[in-house]
């Protein structure tokens, strides 16, 4: 029996155009999370599609199968380990390097701007101690680095995300007396002073203006 | 009946394996198996790029629906289906070289490399439309998106350009290579059963490859 045969071939095109059509279909509802998710996965089946009837790996023989899948392997892998790293540490997109962690030397730490400030920047970070939190003069990225972000690194809870412009935005019309307010007294999921009451309320203003900062927010309302 | 199944080859047949090769199917499995091998770099080197989308999307969906909502769907969507099309003829053509069919091997051929010529001015339009827009932030152009997304639109727009750019680069290749194949087929060159097999297995993943840039870029956003 001849799997190519013209009239196969025609089915297998019919049914790349059909879900091509369910892909575009798709994108006219609104189904949240789904949406990337089902037009990712019907791009999965047409691609599946492809390489077996076109690309005739129904045909082929054992070891060129091994070459195609090590290829797709090798894509597996390097998605599933580069989204775990990026799911456990979203501020690093946001600010487009790594943020110093408690305890970890950062490289050429120096002056962090803060818009809240009067210079215009935090000051200067005492060398880091593996006392996390410890409060008087942190500078607001030590502040952040050390509570903040464990909530507003990836957004747990509706936090407004690190580097997330539109929502520090929105935020900030409140005026930053109001955010500085709601962060030290605590506001809906918003523990007071992040669940750190050894947070003085500079420490607290300090680390919204380096999240101000991060998120692109060169002038605030006050 | 189609060189991949002619296994072992026929007595007397015309179809004969290269000298180095003891049957049409040996011959057949180096020829993809080296091909495979060129193909998974390929796969990776777009899956890189499709990864480093697929998390600046994830970080800032806002953003990346509003640009994407900027991208002509239409016309996405047509070449597409033009693209999708093109793999038929291409595997149409692959099924005439061994029965040796030189009219339809000719005649696909050349719609082939007609089809992916059509995909690319069509993205050339897309492309015109979007600099006049000033939706290209490349080459030092004016980039206007409005607030509070700029900064993002222009990674968007970035990752778009960069995307689509070097899809229509492999695709050029594309044209090129199945007309190579077409100028072989019409000064009747023995022996390209090889050649085009692997010269469609090349065009075909360059569709694959559009399968997916197509739905990441284009139906980002929501048209509802
Ligand atoms: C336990 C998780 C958590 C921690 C830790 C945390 N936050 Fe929040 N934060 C939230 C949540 C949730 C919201 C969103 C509240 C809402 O509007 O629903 C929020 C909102 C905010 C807001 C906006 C409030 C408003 O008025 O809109 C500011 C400012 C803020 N946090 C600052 C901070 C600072 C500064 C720290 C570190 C000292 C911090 N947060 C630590 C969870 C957290």
């Amino acid at each position: 029996m001849d799997e190519r045969t013209r009239r196969n071939h025609l089915l297998v095109w019919l049914l790349l155009l059909g879900l091509l059509g369910l892909n575009i279909a798709s994108s006219f509802l609104d189904l949240g999370i789904f949406n990337p998710i089902l037009t990712t996965a019907v791009a999965a089946l047409q691609a599946f599609i492809i390489v077996t009837f076109f690309m005739s790996m129904r045909s082929a023989a054992p070891v060129p199968r091994i070459a195609a899948a090590a290829g797709f392997f090798w894509l597996l892998l390097m998605i599933g380990l580069t989204l775990t790293d990026y799911q456990t540490r979203f501020e690093d997109i946001a600010l487009g390097r790594l943020a110093s962690k408690p305890g970890w030397e950062a490289p050429a730490a120096g002056r962090v701007p803060n818009p809240l400030s009067e210079s215009g920047y935090s000051p200067v970070s005492r060398p880091p101690t593996l006392a996390a939190a410890a409060p008087d003069a942190a500078s607001g990225e030590r502040v952040y680095a050390s509570v903040c972000i464990l909530c507003h690194a990836r957004g747990v809870g509706g936090a407004p995300r690190t580097g997330d412009k539109a929502a520090w935005l929105k935020r900030s019309e409140q005026g930053v007396d109001t955010l500085v307010d709601h962060a030290v007294n605590g506001y809906k999921g918003m523990p007071p002073k992040g669940g750190h009451p050894e947070l003085s309320e500079q420490d607290v203003r300090n680390a919204i203006g380096y999240m101000l900062y991060a998120a692109g927010i060169q002038s605030p309302r006050r | 009946m189609a060189y991949r199944n002619a296994i072992p080859t026929p007595p007397g047949a015309e179809a004969k394996p290269a000298p180095q090769f003891d049957s049409l199917r040996q011959q057949y499995e180096a020829d993809t198996l080296g091909m495979w091998i060129f193909l998974a770099s390929e796969i990776l080197f777009f899956g890189g790029l499709f990864m480093a989308y697929v998390i600046y999307r994830a970080a800032y969906p806002e953003a990346f629906e509003a640009a994407s909502g900027r991208l002509d769907l239409l016309l996405g969507g047509i070449n597409t289906a033009i693209l999708l099309t093109s793999s038929l003829t291409m595997t149409l053509a692959d099924d005439a070289v061994l029965p040796r069919n030189r009219k339809a091997l000719i005649g696909w051929l050349a719609v082939t490399a007609l089809l992916g010529t059509v995909f690319l001015v069509i993205k050339g339009v897309e492309y015109s439309v979007e600099f006049a827009a000033h939706l290209a932030p490349i080459f030092g152009r004016p980039f206007d998106f409005p607030e509070p997304h700029t900064e993002q639109a222009r990674l968007f727009f970035s990752f778009y350009f960069a995307l689509t750019g070097l899809h229509a680069l492999h695709l050029f290749i594309g044209i090129v290579v199945v007309l190579i194949m077409l100028a072989l087929a019409i000064r009747g060159v023995p022996r390209l059963e090889a050649k085009v097999t692997i010269a469609g297995l090349y065009w075909h993943l360059v569709d694959l490859i559009w399968v997916f840039v197509f739905p990441l870029l284009y139906l980002a956003a929501h048209h509802g």
